[in-house]
């Protein structure tokens, strides 16, 4: 038994969007960061670290135990030699939430034009 | 981790805890105690399991396998079990510190399977949390909101 979800963005269940405008009240903060960059592929740890710009690297581990916690965000992990390699990538809930963000920054920088 | 859920995921945990079951697998020390400690402490739905069991394993509707692999540990007797099932999301692995993770998934990998979803868990402080926010995750997943 699954949930339903609704197959245009705009019309996202009440939870994903409340996170979805969450992350959206504040575009700079490394939350829409990272879940914008994991929408183009799955990252290293490494990979994310740029956007920390100096500040602490517990900052970023937070921010994904935060969005892992929200079920945006999940770790895969390549185990087939050395290095271990953890990779994080947007969940399927994850994914529906960035289109929601992009096609809603979209919109709200070019708003329809009045008639 | 904080503990902090959103409103409507707690509402659904709230109305269908007692619907999805937390399978919890453990081969060897230390994480056969952890699994004990969990089982004992939370009141949720958890069930320990050993990796001879899976073959008999009956499953509800809904749950989620948390598989605790710990040093020495492999996924030899855990790939038949998976390898027949289509929801893999629903299989997650708490990885200790110490365990050899290339050893432990060769048979995950022989059987072509992807690669896992994983979270880092030594001891019972950061198992509790991260298998709670998984088993709400599953929950909301699996119950329509009210």
């Amino acid at each position: 038994m699954t949930r339903a979800r609704p197959e245009y963005p705009y019309e996202l269940p009440e939870d994903e969007r409340r996170l979805a405008h969450r992350i959206l009240g504040k575009p700079n903060t490394l939350d829409a960061q990272i879940l914008l960059a994991l929408a183009s592929r799955p990252q290293r740890y490494s990979d994310l670290m740029p956007f920390l710009r100096g500040r602490n690297h517990n900052n970023l581990t937070m921010a994904i135990d935060r969005l892992s916690r929200d079920g945006l965000v999940t770790r895969r992990t390549s185990a087939r030699q050395f290095p271990v390699v953890h990779a994080y990538e947007l969940s399927p809930q994850g994914r529906l939430v960035v289109d929601y963000m992009v096609r809603f920054q979209t919109l709200s920088s070019h708003p329809p034009q009045a008639r | 981790m904080s503990p902090r859920i959103d409103a409507t995921t707690r509402e659904i945990v709230r109305a269908h805890w007692r619907d999805t079951t937390a399978f919890l697998l453990a081969t060897s020390e230390p994480c056969m105690s952890l699994r004990e400690l969990e089982i004992a402490r939370v009141r949720r739905l958890l069930v320990g399991l050993a990796p001879e069991e899976l073959s008999t394993l009956r499953l509800p509707d809904s749950w989620l396998l948390a598989v605790l692999l710990c040093p020495g540990d492999d996924t030899a007797s855990l790939v038949p079990f998976v390898a027949g099932l289509p929801p893999r999301d629903r299989v997650v692995f708490f990885l200790h510190p110490d365990a050899d993770l290339v050893q432990a998934f060769h048979a995950w990998y022989a059987a072509g399977l992807p690669d896992p979803h994983t979270l880092d868990a030594g001891d019972y402080r950061s198992l509790a949390p991260k298998l709670g926010h998984e088993l709400n995750k599953r929950i909301a997943l699996d119950h329509p909101v009210p």
